[in-house]
């Protein structure tokens, strides 16, 4: 049974790229893609650990900088750009996480906030690097192992990769010690840290486990785009990724997936709307967190459910 | 330049200030940090505009502005955050989060998206003092903000309503058990917070324009302002408002301009590294 | 867990297929990159098939694309570019479209002024717009993110507003400079306070951005030929709301006059702080010719002087008869990207017909481009022709703000 399932995925991950109609769309899937690695970032950090960040977008951008300035001013090529964005993204998620240990709920929201911020505007100021307000440009397309994913469908697959990689990596961390440390964390900081548990290293790790994720989308994006520049990696963008994660719901396996598809989906869907498509947008996104506080996925999951055991009673039906 | 600099600051610290006082207020009475407070201040003053441009006398416009910013407020704890209340306090947040969204994409349909200009209600003539040009703005605001601040106090703790208030947000089983509505006095909370915001908003308006982004840096500036000067005090609100607005303005002057606006975040992980109960606070706060 | 994802992927292809619709018909615009103000990361890029009224249908149609910003701070100056290249659209489709008989299909986007987004709005217009030819980006650092594209593609893209030298010494062989680079308005601006003026030193404060830092560059390069000294240079960024400090420096090297490099929303405010601080020097520069600077800025603005190479006080008769049909359609109120845009409609059309009259396919973009590159057109804003970069020079003027009005000061 499992591997039909499994073929049934691989068909249809390859089958989407042969139904877009063109590259337009790709890229959309692509960004899909990538919202659902920033999601499960902030899932691993927020919905597992309980710790509120809202400057995600500040490892986003310190991973697609790293790309972008490893290979236009060092000529490197993917492997070693993905390394390095993740290993400098794992640093600032230490950075972040040192402060972050003594405070929580609004305050450490606000820390996280600021901590995006200020990043933002040392992308900003810090031109002799980052070339200021301009941006890189010329980031070039990843060449692995000789083979070029110059077009935004070969890339897909690329994207894909790291897409399931990632989700596997999470579904296995919530299933060893570590995820059970990062729920008792959520759960209650205090009681956690009485039964033993080595909080601030628990804490650590979620902080940095959610940059390096970032930091992997922040090298996808940069070579995607191929131009960077800091107003990409904004306020609104850290919102975008933790509306992600919440629409999805929180603390689920496959919530960013769901998540990711609806932020990216739902604006463009939202366009008949003309000038108002934002506005409903905001308020469908809080219509959903009020009544839905748990995020969407779990609905799907009922729904699966549901569909299941009618499957199962109608195969027991027609043995019985 | 440095006597210009401390002036620019004190006035920016009352506005800053102004807004900690809004944003302190909620967080005492909701144990949380109201994420939509800065687009509240926005809209309260394109609500002002708005008046203006049709032709409403330019004071009776302002107090109407404030109404309906107080308006605002009240409805937002109706409708979005009582609902939420029994949710997850991360929900919460993000609902604050989510209505300053709507409030900013809302405002940038209705009002486009370029600055506008805001009428000044100081008169614009400056006042020289010894070799230095004081604008009326300046002084203005800064008298009006310690006026509001002391009118503040005094309501908190002479007049009756401001008196339930106050126990409501401090300690809300006493207060029920006292028949105070707790409900209700959250309500009037953030009523007043928007307010207060609105004021800012409006005094802020003729010097940077008015524009639907506004919110963007003083929003996190209030917080961090609030935060320095100890969260739940209102004199706390006013000092640490008045401390960022100075070491912003000192700092830009002859460290660098252009990481002007980080000196007020690393002011806040400073403070919250060191004391995060803040400058006049004692007592631990144990809310979230 | 494995059912998790088939669940996702099956509804991530659902999703994407059915909500975002095929090419043409409801055209869903916009990629996810980082939009600053408004999306999940989605661009704010409505297309809005601006098909002109009235024109005889004949089976062909030209789809040029127009990439600007139509939200954000540079919002105005987009909408005026907007404006007018759609007045030049629908003028040349209600005489029949181009060469008679080929309607002039547009496909706007909004880039937010925005780099990032202007590169993904642009892919829309190449890929799923089919442009034939683009005309913009408006702000500099936008058309040199989105010019690969163009180039890639082979799409001929003229650019009526963004001036930095950099646009066209790339080796770009498919993009038009439409609009006075910054060295032509610097030196026309040096030339004018050195000799005119007797000036010897000067401060400048620019912008951070693209734009900015050109005029900056340039001003660094050229005012040793004017002999003229910069004793100050001072950058803010977009968005910025206290320009006491900068300002305090620049009036402590006391020059004997400012340069400002920048965009008509902080400029006003500069204006205003000046007034405040009671800083008085005579202000020269380029990027803030917008009607929004007299709104913002008031009695500040007054006397504040703009190179330009395109305003409606000049007398000459094509100018007051572009003035009048724009205000006749838009009402009052447009920057120089108004004549420019509106020109390089024009220049296209010719490129066009002069391509059909060789009996040459229009439609194959490397063809267009010669024949564009060939351009001697003469229009609103002169006669427009083309170096072998792409740039084009002007006659440029010098006007002044008398009591809100612009007046010519040198011609």
């Amino acid at each position: 049974m499992a591997k039909t399932k499994i073929l049934f995925m691989a068909a249809i991950i390859i089958i989407i790229p042969i139904l877009t109609p063109n590259m337009y769309i790709m890229q959309i899937v692509n960004m899909i893609c990538i919202y659902i690695i920033l999601g499960t970032s902030i899932n691993v950090l927020t919905g597992f650990t309980g710790q509120l960040s809202l400057g995600q977008a500040a490892f986003f951008g310190v991973g697609a900088y790293t790309t972008a300035l490893l290979n236009t001013r060092a000529g490197l090529q993917f492997i070693p750009c993905m390394i390095g964005s993740v290993l400098i993204t794992a640093l600032f998620g230490i950075v972040l996480a040192v402060p972050a240990l003594k405070v929580k709920g609004s305050y450490l929201a606000l820390l996280t906030m600021g901590f995006g911020e200020v990043v933002r505007i040392v992308m900003i100021n810090w031109t002799p690097v980052t070339n200021g307000t301009a941006g890189i440009l010329g980031i070039e397309s990843p060449v692995l192992f000789g083979f070029a994913f110059d077009s935004l469908k070969k890339y897909y697959f690329l994207i894909v990769a790291f897409v399931i990689l990632g989700l596997a990596y999470q579904n296995m961390i919530i299933h060893t010690r570590t995820g059970r440390a990062f729920v008792a964390i959520r759960e209650d900081n205090e009681a956690a840290e009485l039964t033993g548990i080595n909080v601030t290293g628990y804490k650590i790790r979620a902080f940095v486990l959610s940059a390096i994720y970032c930091g992997m989308a922040g090298c996808l994006y940069a070579m995607m785009i191929r131009y960077i520049s800091p107003d990409t990696f904004t306020n609104n963008i850290s919102s975008v990724i933790l509306w992600t994660a919440i629409v999805g719901g929180f603390g689920t396996v496959a919530g960013p997936v769901l998540g990711g598809i609806i932020m990216q989906v739902l604006p463009e869907a939202l366009r008949f709307l003309g000038d108002w498509r934002l506005v409903v947008y905001g308020v469908i996104l809080l219509i959903v967190i009020l009544r839905f506080p748990g995020g969407l996925y779990p609905y799907v999951q009922k729904l699966l459910e549901t569909v299941n055991k009618k499957k199962a009673a109608a195969d027991a039906a027609e043995e019985g | 330049m440095l006597f210009q600099q401390v002036l620019n600051g004190l006035t920016n610290g009352s506005l800053y200030a102004l807004m900690a006082v809004g944003v302190t207020m909620v967080y005492k009475s909701l144990g949380m940090l109201n994420f939509a407070h800065g687009d509240t201040m926005m809209v309260g003053t394109f609500i002002t505009l708005t008046f203006i441009k049709a032709g409403v006398p330019f004071y009776i416009a302002i107090l109407l502005g404030i109404a309906c910013a107080g308006v605002l407020g009240f409805m937002l704890e109706r409708v979005i955050l009582r609902k939420v209340k029994f949710s997850s306090f991360v929900n919460l947040l993000i609902a604050t989060v989510g209505v300053s969204y709507v409030l900013r994409n809302t405002a940038m349909v209705i009002w486009g998206t370029s600055p506008q200009l805001f009428p000044s209600m100081f008169p614009q003539t400056l006042i020289k003092i010894g070799s230095f040009n004081v604008t009326p703005q300046s002084i203005g605001i800064i008298l009006i903000t310690l006026a509001i601040i002391t009118g503040l106090h005094l309501f908190f703790t002479r007049v009756k309503i401001g008196k339930c208030m106050q126990l409501a947000s401090s300690d809300p089983e006493g207060a029920a058990m006292m028949g105070i509505n707790v409900t209700y006095m959250r309500f009037l909370t953030f009523g007043i917070s928007a307010g207060l915001a609105a004021i800012a908003g409006i005094m802020i308006a003729p010097l940077t324009y008015a524009r639907v982004d506004m919110s963007a840096t003083i929003g996190m500036k209030a917080f961090a302002a609030a935060i320095l000067g100890g969260i739940g005090n209102l004199w706390g609100a006013l000092l640490g408002g008045v401390i960022l607005g100075i070491v912003e303005a000192v700092g830009a002057a002859y460290i660098s301009t252009a990481y002007r606006d980080a000196f007020s975040f690393i002011i806040l992980f400073i403070v919250l590294f060191v004391k995060p109960t803040g400058l006049l606070n004692k007592k631990i706060e144990n809310k979230l | 867990m494995k059912k998790i994802l088939l669940w996702g992927m099956a509804l991530l292809a659902a999703g994407t297929l059915a909500g975002c619709g095929s090419t043409g018909s409801t055209a869903p615009a916009g990629t996810a990159a980082g939009a600053a103000e408004t999306t999940s990361g989605t661009t704010a890029g409505t297309t809005a098939d601006t098909a002109a009224a009235g024109a005889p249908a004949s089976g062909d149609t030209f789809t040029l694309g127009l990439i600007c910003p139509l939200s954000g701070s540079s919002a105005v100056s987009g909408q005026i570019l907007k404006n007018a290249t759609e007045m030049a659209v629908n003028e040349i489709n209600e005489a029949g479209g181009i060469n008679g008989n080929i309607r002039i299909v547009m496909a706007e986007v909004d880039d937010e002024g925005v780099p990032a987004t202007s590169v993904t709005a642009m892919q829309k217009l190449v890929e799923q717009d089919k442009v034939q030819a683009v005309i913009g980006a408006q702000a500099s650092s936008c058309t040199l993110a989105n010019m690969e594209i163009t180039k890639a593609a082979k799409i001929p893209q003229i650019t009526p507003a963004s001036s930095n030298v950099a646009v066209t010494q790339s080796g770009n062989p498919y993009i038009y400079q439409m609009t006075a680079t910054d060295e032509l308005h610097m030196r026309n601006i040096m030339k004018y306070m050195a000799e005119e003026k007797g000036a010897k030193t000067f401060a400048i404060l620019y912008e951070s951005s693209d734009f900015g830092t050109g005029g900056y560059k340039i001003a660094g390069n050229l005012c040793g030929s004017y002999h003229l000294e910069m004793t100050a240079n001072e950058v803010y960024n977009s968005g910025d709301t206290d320009f006491s400090v900068v300002l305090g420096k620049m009036q402590k090297a006391d020059p004997d006059f400012f340069i400002f490099w920048g965009y008509h929303t902080e400029v006003a405010m500069i204006c205003k702080q000046m007034q405040q601080y009671g800083i008085s020097y005579p202000v020269i520069g380029q990027g803030y010719n917008s009607p929004e600077l007299t709104n913002l800025g008031g009695a500040a603005v007054e006397g504040i002087m703009i190179d330009t190479a395109f305003d409606a006080a000049n007398p000459d008769a094509k100018v007051q008869e572009f003035d009048k049909k724009y205000t006749d359609i838009y009402g009052k109120g447009y920057d120089q990207n108004a004549p420019q845009s509106y020109d390089a409609v024009y220049v296209i059309k010719d490129a066009v017909e002069r391509c059909i009259a060789a009996g040459k396919d229009y439609t194959d973009g490397e063809t267009l481009n010669e024949y564009i590159a060939s351009t001697s057109w003469d229009g609103v804003t002169g006669v427009t022709a083309f170096d072998e970069n792409g740039r084009m020079d002007k006659d440029l003027l010098i006007i002044t703000i008398e009591n809100g009005e612009h007046k010519i000061v040198k011609n």
